[in-house]
């Protein structure tokens, strides 16, 4: 797919922790944004990467009238949705595609049991919560990291929300707050959790020869790819090293021109701190178990956040920790953004290249190179 | 017919009876109705000795801790339960127990 597909719209609305709005209302507001946003009408849109909340309702909704393709991703980390829609544009399944995600708390849990994969026969397991707590002892255990280590990811998402107008919670948070907070499943704590919210996120994808007639500059995905292995259960990932991250970090990297050294802000997905903390290895950063190490020496107290080799912010619309949790949605919208040079004070001087890193330990790993 | 109906018997009568290939010999689980090794769909639900040890584990907000247990069975071969007594701590030799709940039987696991 390099540089063939790019992002040439993007629309949000606003998060926060209880709208009035439905989980439709709120999506259809930030598709509408994002064809605004690409200067295209619903008659350009002839692919739709959608989700629980499906193809064929938002394009009915929008009124847009015909698609090629179509897809729904179940359950939806937003990049498993955007790679699908770069996959189909890069094969002329269509020409431009909306993808979108909504985040709406309150009727959203009932379906999250229905869709998810079948609950564990076992009266006991650790899915669908205490997988990552899990999986946090034994990296503590395993590598000799401390919870101040896990902080150092929430602390960091906490200070750039602080820069995010958009973001659900921006007050400033220290190290003390984040160990002050109550443990939910030990050892991972409130504030190693994401934060939910009611809100939307949207892009419009087309082929690079006509992103070039839209009003910004466009946003090439230089490379996509997916990871999952055999051990697609909570309870039987053989260990840390060797997750889905891995697989799709390996692929990326192996699709790419472009290295590690020329990634210029950086959005590892954090619905758990522990997440963030691993894409860290499995993004090349370092070896497996070197991430909280390669944490400390990245952080840099007088701004309170990450900066990964002196340079590199991490997650600077604040990820799902703080800006609020939309699987992985903000992280895509933000990369873009930045890339745009549009992120005002959080504005990374100069960004051409963002990694975006999704997904999970177990069943949905992704990642996106992207580019200006 | 569930790939699990054998596996939830099972518990009813106290006896943790995880899938074991009968052509290459591996266990696995969940309960998959052919072997994720050699494919053979020869595979029968087989009773475990139910001794391991702690692989990782999670103290939940009720305050009981739940536990993987990887079985002395097969590397990787793990099992999901509450961990009884205090102190649980990873690299634990452990043994199965049984423990009730609204009358049926919970597989659980206790310091060997």
């Amino acid at each position: 797919v390099k540089d063939r597909v790019a992002i040439v719209g993007v629309g949000t609305t606003r998060y926060e922790r209880e709208s009035s709005r439905s989980e439709l209302a709120l999506a259809l507001a930030a598709c509408r944004n994002a064809i605004a946003d690409a200067g295209l009408t619903a008659a350009d849109v002839d692919g739709i990467s959608g989700s629980w909340l499906r193809a064929e309702t938002v394009q009915g909704a929008l009124g847009i009238p015909r698609c090629t393709w179509y897809a729904n991703t179940v359950p939806p980390p937003f990049h498993l949705q955007v790679v699908a829609a770069v996959h189909a544009i890069a094969a002329g399944a269509c020409e431009t595609a909306l993808v979108y995600h909504a985040s709406r708390r309150a009727p959203r849990r009932g379906l999250l049991r229905a869709v998810l994969p079948p609950p564990s026969p076992w009266p006991d397991s650790i899915a669908p919560t205490a997988a990552y707590a899990t999986w946090a002892s034994r990296y503590l255990h395993d590598y000799g990291a401390t919870r101040e280590h896990l902080g150092l990811v929430a602390v960091n998402g906490r200070t750039n929300a602080g820069l995010n107008e958009h973001a659900a919670l921006s007050e400033p948070m220290t190290m003390a707050d984040y160990l002050a907070a109550p443990l939910i499943h030990a050892p991972l704590g409130r504030l190693d959790m994401d934060y939910g919210i009611d809100g939307a996120d949207a892009l419009v994808l087309t082929t690079s020869e006509r992103a070039l007639e839209g009003p910004h500059r466009p946003v090439l995905v230089h490379a996509a790819a997916l990871g999952q292995t055999r051990y697609a259960v909570e309870e039987n990932l053989p260990d840390l090293a060797h997750s889905g991250l891995d697989v799709a970090g390996e692929a990326l990297w192996s699709r790419s021109d472009l290295s590690l050294g020329d990634v210029d802000v950086f959005f590892p997905y954090d619905g758990f701190t522990i997440i963030a903390l691993k894409w860290i290895e499995a993004a090349g950063w370092c070896a497996p178990g070197e991430g909280a190490a390669l944490l400390e020496d990245s952080w840099v107290e007088g701004e309170r956040r990450l900066r990964i080799g002196g340079r590199v912010l991490v997650n600077t619309h604040g990820g799902s920790l703080s800006e609020g949790a939309t699987q992985g949605a903000g992280h895509v919208r933000e990369a873009v953004v930045q890339l745009r040079g549009a992120a005002g004070a959080r504005q990374v001087p100069g960004a051409e290249v963002a990694l975006v890193a999704g997904g999970g330990f177990f069943f949905n790993a992704g990642a996106l190179l992207l580019r200006i | 017919m569930d790939d699990a109906d054998a596996f939830s018997a099972g518990l009813l009568e106290r006896r943790l009876l995880l899938n074991r290939c009968r052509s290459c010999g591996r266990w696995h689980q969940p309960p998959w109705p052919s072997c994720p090794d050699c494919w053979s769909e020869d595979v029968l639900p087989t009773e475990v000795s139910g001794r391991g040890v702690v692989h990782s584990l999670a103290v939940l907000r009720t305050g009981d801790t739940l536990g993987v247990v990887e079985l002395d069975e097969q590397e990787g071969l793990r099992a999901t339960a509450l961990l009884l007594g205090a102190g649980s701590r990873i690299g634990q030799r452990v043994r199965m127990a049984w423990i009730d709940r609204g009358g049926s039987p919970v597989p659980a696991f206790e310091p060997e």
